[in-house]
């Protein structure tokens, strides 16, 4: 039977791997870049829209559709046959720019030279907290000192993750021990329920947030779609962080408060260590290991049922 | 003394829990009421018969045998010791507490109301929020419409593919995992 889970595994790892190159070669458009940014030169033109997520998009071209940045903002020199829409960062239109749409920024300020062009309305909605510059200024900023924000990062995510560990074995002690417990003994089948529920939500919630950006009742839904997502993924990440702390610290007869503090500062190091080099990489780290913890948290019912002995 | 007393206080006096006043009325009936009396010399010999037993050290499988087969809410009892509990009950809420309101700030901060909110008053505060609005209706739809025309109908598919192969290995780990074990 160990056999038939560790094939599922494997089928699950290259069916997580195919949909990631998939999707790399469905976004490999022209006028389409994720994690980076994107310049459409002068003289260039993008046959539709022209969509940045995790970066600045600099038209000095045409786009005869949107420019849209997510995570980023829109420069523009040349011409947009759409809107322009920033969400989380700056825009700025330079004189000589042409807007036919509206210019949307949502998180950070516009800068709108005496020569641009809006035709449809501007708006603007500072957020406190802005984007300060695009991903290759962010790779720019000295090695030491994005190593001391990640562990300074570290430190603080597995510090409160310890603490809410603790809280959960004293306010729900028989479920935690459960969830533990589970982790432990099933570890294979937890992995991959909790890879599988995450391949699930990478197919759904896509399809949702499409949904829910058509209209008003996006701006209720989202959040609380988003802040669930993030409860059920710290909760795995913090399962599995206890639950590796008792593997490695139980032959070693650590008391059972520093078994958790080296289990979840081992995560917070997997997870965010990556994200030194690549920023980008410190989110599917955290899926990935989230993963047995999220499916021991589902086998064990919420901790309500024990593992099969 | 009634018996139904008597028999009460016979079980405390072999533990030496009643004061001799009431032993004294005790040992009073049980001289006058011979069915008492009965009772009370079959406990003084059920008394020398457990002094005399030798004391018989239990195996070590014992505890993990009955915890094995007790429920399981209450064989994970002994797993928490009840320091662990107490504190972490205390700890626990203080960094739920940290974490949510560390949320709540975040939100307000990036929503940009919080810096603003001082001071103001509800009619610019309510402004805003209804610019914010209006700045997100007019941000989403081109979004959306983006996402759909990029990624269209082979971005559903693979979307739709992902769900559906997420769920299906999904069952079959719930499953694997849900097996009762052989033996």
């Amino acid at each position: 039977m160990r056999k038939l889970v560790y094939l599922l595994l494997l089928v699950e790892v290259a069916a997580g791997a195919f949909a990631f190159f998939a999707g790399r070669r469905l976004l490999a458009g022209p006028c389409v870049r994720i994690g980076s940014s994107l310049t459409i030169p002068a003289g260039a033109r993008c046959e539709g829209d022209a969509l940045v997520a995790g970066g600045d998009l600099v038209v000095r071209g045409t786009v005869e559709g949107h420019a849209i940045a997510l995570c980023g903002g829109v420069w523009v020199e040349g011409r947009v046959e759409g809107d322009v829409v920033s969400l989380g960062g700056a825009s700025t239109l330079l004189s000589g720019a042409h807007v036919s749409g509206n210019a949307t920024v949502l998180g950070g300020p516009l800068h709108q030279a005496a020569g641009a062009a809006v035709e449809g309305n501007v708006l603007e909605t500072v957020w406190a907290i802005r984007r300060v510059s695009g991903r290759s200024d962010r790779l720019a900023v000295p090695l030491a000192q994005r190593a001391a924000v990640v562990g300074a990062a570290g430190l603080v995510g597995a510090g409160l993750g310890w603490a809410i560990a603790l809280g959960m074995r004293g306010i729900w002690p028989h479920r935690t021990a459960s969830a533990i417990a589970t982790a432990r003994s099933a570890w294979p089948e937890s992995l991959g329920l909790g890879f599988a529920v995450t391949l699930f939500l990478f197919g759904v919630v896509p399809l949702l947030v499409g949904v829910f950006l058509r209209g008003a009742w996006g701006v209720v839904l989202l959040p609380p779609l988003f802040l669930a997502l993030f409860v059920v993924y710290s909760l795995g990440l913090l399962l599995t962080g206890v639950a590796l702390g008792e593997v490695l610290g139980a032959p070693v007869a650590l008391p059972a408060w520093l078994r958790s503090a080296a289990g979840l500062l081992l995560v917070a190091g997997a997870v965010l260590l990556p994200a030194i080099w690549v920023p980008e990489w410190a989110l599917p780290a955290a899926l990935v290991v989230s993963a047995p913890g999220l499916g021991a948290l589902l086998l064990s019912r919420a901790g309500t049922k024990r593992p099969a002995s | 003394m009634r018996c139904r007393t008597a028999r009460r206080l016979m079980s405390l006096a072999m533990d030496r829990r009643i004061p001799r006043e009431e032993e004294s009325r005790l040992l009073e009936h049980v001289e006058r009421c011979p069915r008492c009396r009965e009772t009370w010399a079959a406990m003084l010999r059920a008394e020398s018969l457990l002094k005399g037993a030798p004391l018989l050290e239990p195996p070590p499988t014992l505890v993990p045998g009955v915890l094995a087969r007790l429920p399981s809410r209450r064989r994970s009892i002994a797993v928490v010791p009840p320091a662990w509990r107490r504190t972490g009950r205390v700890v626990g809420i203080a960094a739920g507490a940290v974490a949510v309101g560390a949320l709540i700030a975040v939100v307000l901060l990036v929503a940009g109301w919080w810096p603003t909110f001082f001071g103001r008053t509800p009619e610019a505060w309510l402004g805003g929020l209804r610019d914010s609005l209006r700045a997100w209706l007019h941000a989403t739809r081109p979004v959306a419409q983006a996402l759909w025309d990029i990624f269209g109908l082979t971005g559903l598919l693979l979307a739709a593919g992902l769900a559906l192969g997420g769920a299906a290995l999904g069952v079959a780990f719930w499953r694997l995992g849900n097996r009762r074990p052989r033996g």
